[in-house]
């Protein structure tokens, strides 16, 4: 048996999930989507097999996210038993609204009357077998967090799942007379007599009515379907046609002059009016507020957090230390999983040397295959340390506020406030931050902020920023040519949206709507297990290409064998970039390598470069090296070019996985290198203007 | 007395009363399942500094609406 778990966003759907299923959990990536989501099964002591799926939050079961997409395309299409509706019991006026769109799209609904414990410190008493009686299903209170009443919620759903369809009443909503008698009803009965349509006959009428696109091509491919469009077309006009057969019905339709878009929009209006009318009176019989003595905590709690002074400095200091755990606080982690990897790839070399194999296949366990696990584990700790990070402010409520308070800013670069945090934490590792972009409904607006985020310098590019800057600019210059290629970052990633807007990615009429839940204590189950599903998603799906590109890059600098760096087929690519690029900007084929190489994880550039100048990569020997070798202008162009570039190969991956197909993630790379490219032209042009080259 | 008004010139925390929703069609059904029908009570709860979005309080949920957003939506006050 399978069931739905459905809701809106913040109800405790996964909490509810989390608590039935424990970790029994899979979780699956929508197909054609970037969308995840998790199943789970029930443990089993008595009773039929029992799957879960935790659905994406919904406000209507009309997509508008690609996440309510997905909602709705598992409910349409999915087979599945039963639906559980998640409610908010101390915000039932507008969860009520989900519940009666989806009583008339099937009668197997189970209500979970959630949070109750909220409700009842709101000072509010919800009758639920009275709201069972006027609903005419299950409705059973629960507190998802604390794990309360779950059993009654199963046996509701078992209950429901046998029991025949026919039994249950097609809509409880009462829609005016003239509606029902003039559009539903003769539409319906039409629907019914079609072959196959998978849907209730009045729940397709109501969405032919509105002008519903999937379900119009769903009826349109049954046979006599299109005399059913046509039908739904004569009647919004204002005729009569339940008679009307085959052609005759076509022609009425043609000849039907009729604003169907108008029409359309006045019924849903209607519709919708009619459903907060049913709920305004479900609710006087069935819920009553007490005298509030206590006053609303999440309310005082804003006060402080949305505050126009206090609630940016609370933020600031939040998002710090967010930071500051996910980057810093896990780096020890990290240098230890890679220099773990370094050792045992170093014994293994060994070993294979004892036993007198070949040294390129040596090699390639050396400077290949380790290397590259490496880079994929020692993003686990930061990965998660980040999204437990992340969950945490997400389940609590908060990230919805910060949201609040940046959007004003972040419409400056065309995203609206939900993007803050993703762009904010690109600073640590543009990876994650990628996939933070998920926030944002609107998969335009997530598509532009994963195009842009590799303008973002990360952690491993400030690194190596900071010490070239050391290098060519002691003292107090050092902190102003920091400061200044930051700024250079910050005005190219507006430029860039800007740009990005203009052309391929124009803003939706959508709108900005963002929910302001009520602030929770997280549960750290739910936290812990969303943290987990998240890095296990990650590696899953990029240890493959990250291992492959770097046996790839070192068979480019091994081969030919036994010929030194510069004369290998990377330091010919070098040389040939050098020619082609690297002049106009006075780079020579070490640089070019560096760069050509710092696309597989920005962290080696270091070191590669000391390989290069044949100077180690220790601090003094390096930077004695590099000034020798070429102008502070032509480094700090450098430094811009590498700052801007794409970082590393993990986050093509990344792009291209929440973009959801390589055309996007070729574009952003080739948008992304020729802007660096352009921009370092711009910035040693103009340094060369004023005088600063020597 | 019954003023109109758009949703975006009320002063927060005046009691108002959802008039009419304009704007494309995405954006209006959109509001419908947030709750924001013609005939719902409406009301600021605060606004962001430097024109920044708003946050409303309609059917006992909390939404923060941007002012652009808001100006679709006009509500009646009584004096
Ligand atoms: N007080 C209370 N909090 C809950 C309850 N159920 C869930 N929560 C909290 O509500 C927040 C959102 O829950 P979540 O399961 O992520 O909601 P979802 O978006 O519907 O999946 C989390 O911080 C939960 O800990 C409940 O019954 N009572
Ligand atoms: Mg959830």
């Amino acid at each position: 048996m399978r069931v739905a778990l459905a809701g809106n966003p913040n109800v405790g759907k996964t909490t509810l999930f989390n608590a039935l299923t424990g970790r029994h959990q899979e979780v699956a990536n929508w197909p054609g989507t970037t969308v995840d989501y998790v199943t789970g099964r029930l443990p089993t002591h008595a009773g039929e097999a029992l799957e879960l799926v935790d659905l994406p939050g919904t406000y209507a079961l009309e997509a508008y996210s690609q996440e309510e997409r997905v909602t709705r395309d598992f409910l349409l299409q999915q087979p599945h038993d039963a639906v559980i509706v998640v409610v908010d019991a101390s915000r039932l006026e507008r969860n009520l609204y989900l519940v009666l769109e989806l009583l008339e799209f099937t009668p197997r609904v189970v209500v979970a009357l959630n949070m109750m414990d909220a409700a009842a410190r709101d000072g509010l008493q919800v009758d639920a077998k009275r709201m069972s009686e006027l609903l005419g299903v299950a409705v059973v209170p629960t507190v998802a967090s604390r794990s309360t009443g779950l059993k009654r919620l199963i046996a509701a759903v078992r209950q429901v799942a046998r029991q025949p369809a026919a039994s249950v009443p097609a809509s409880a909503v009462p829609y005016p007379d003239e509606v029902r008698r003039e559009l539903i009803a003769p539409l319906t009965a039409r629907l019914a007599t079609l072959q196959g349509l998978g849907y209730r006959p009045e729940w397709a009428a109501l969405q032919l009515l509105q002008g519903e696109d999937d379900v119009r091509s769903a009826v349109a491919a049954l046979p006599r379907g299109s005399e059913a469009i046509a039908l739904s077309r004569v009647l919004l006009a204002g005729e009569e046609g339940g008679r009307l057969r085959g052609g005759a019905m076509l022609q009425a339709a043609r000849v039907a002059s009729v604003d169907a878009r108008g029409r359309q929009a006045e019924l849903t209006l209607l519709l919708a009016d009619s459903r907060y009318d049913l709920i305004a009176a479900i609710l006087r019989a069935s819920s009553r507020r007490r005298l509030r003595w206590r006053r609303d905590a999440s309310e005082d709690l804003d006060r402080l957090l949305l505050h126009p002074f206090w609630g940016y400095l609370v933020m600031a200091g939040v998002f710090s230390a967010g930071f500051w755990l996910a980057f810093v606080a896990s780096a020890p982690l990290s240098e230890r999983v890679d220099r773990l990897l370094v050792g045992m790839g170093g014994a293994v070399a060994a070993w294979l040397a004892q036993a007198g194999a070949p040294a390129f296949l040596r090699s390639l366990v050396l400077a290949g295959v380790f290397p590259g696990v490496g880079a994929v584990l020692s993003f686990v700790p930061y990965m998660a340390v980040f999204f437990a990070v992340y969950q945490l402010l997400q389940d609590s409520g908060y990230m919805a506020r910060a949201s609040l308070l940046v959007d004003r800013f972040m419409q400056l670069i065309g995203l609206h406030g939900k993007g803050f945090f993703a762009l904010v934490s690109a600073y640590g590792c543009n990876v994650p931050a990628m996939t933070a972009t998920r926030v944002m409904e609107n998969p335009r607006d997530r598509l532009l902020a994963n195009l842009v985020i590799p303008f973002i310098p990360c952690n491993a590019r400030l690194g190596v920023m900071a010490v070239v800057t050391a290098a060519f600019f002691p003292g107090a210059a050092g902190a102003v040519a920091m400061i200044g290629l930051i700024l250079i970052s910050l005005a190219t990633l507006t430029l860039v949206a800007a740009l990005y807007r203009r052309t391929i990615l124009p803003t939706d009429p959508a709108p900005l709507v963002l929910e302001l839940p009520r602030y929770h204590w997280p549960s750290w189950r739910t936290v812990l297990l969303a943290t987990w599903h998240r890095v296990w998603l990650f590696l899953s799906r990029i240890w493959w290409f990250l291992i492959w590109a770097t046996i790839a890059i070192w068979a480019l600098t091994y081969f030919p064998a036994g010929q030194p760096l510069d004369h290998s087929y990377a330091g010919m690519i070098g040389q040939w970039l050098t020619q082609l690029v690297g002049r106009h900007f006075g780079f020579d084929w070490r640089l070019m390598i560096a760069i050509l190489f710092g696309f597989v994880a920005k962290e080696t550039t270091l070191s590669t470069l000391g390989v290069l100048y044949g100077s180690g990569s220790g601090y003094l020997s390096l930077s004695h090296a590099l000034t020798q070798a070429m102008p502070p202008l032509v480094a700090f162009t450098y430094l811009v070019v590498y700052m801007l570039y794409v970082p590393c190969l993990s986050t093509v991956v990344q792009m291209r996985r929440e973009s959801g197909a390589w055309s996007w993630a070729a574009l952003g790379v080739a948008v992304n290198v020729g802007v660096a490219f352009a921009v370092g032209l711009l910035i040693e042009r103009l340094g060369e203007l004023l005088g600063l080259a020597p | 007395m019954v003023r109109t008004l758009r949703l975006s010139e009320l002063q927060a925390a005046v009691k108002a009363e959802v008039q009419e929703i304009s704007g494309p069609s995405a954006f209006r059904s959109r509001m419908l399942a947030l709750g924001i029908t013609p005939r719902s009570p409406v009301q600021i709860l605060r606004r962001m500094p430097m024109g920044g979005p708003i946050e409303i309080e309609v059917r006992g949920t909390r939404l923060a609406l941007r002012i652009k957003d808001a100006e679709q939506i006009t509500v009646t006050v009584r004096a």
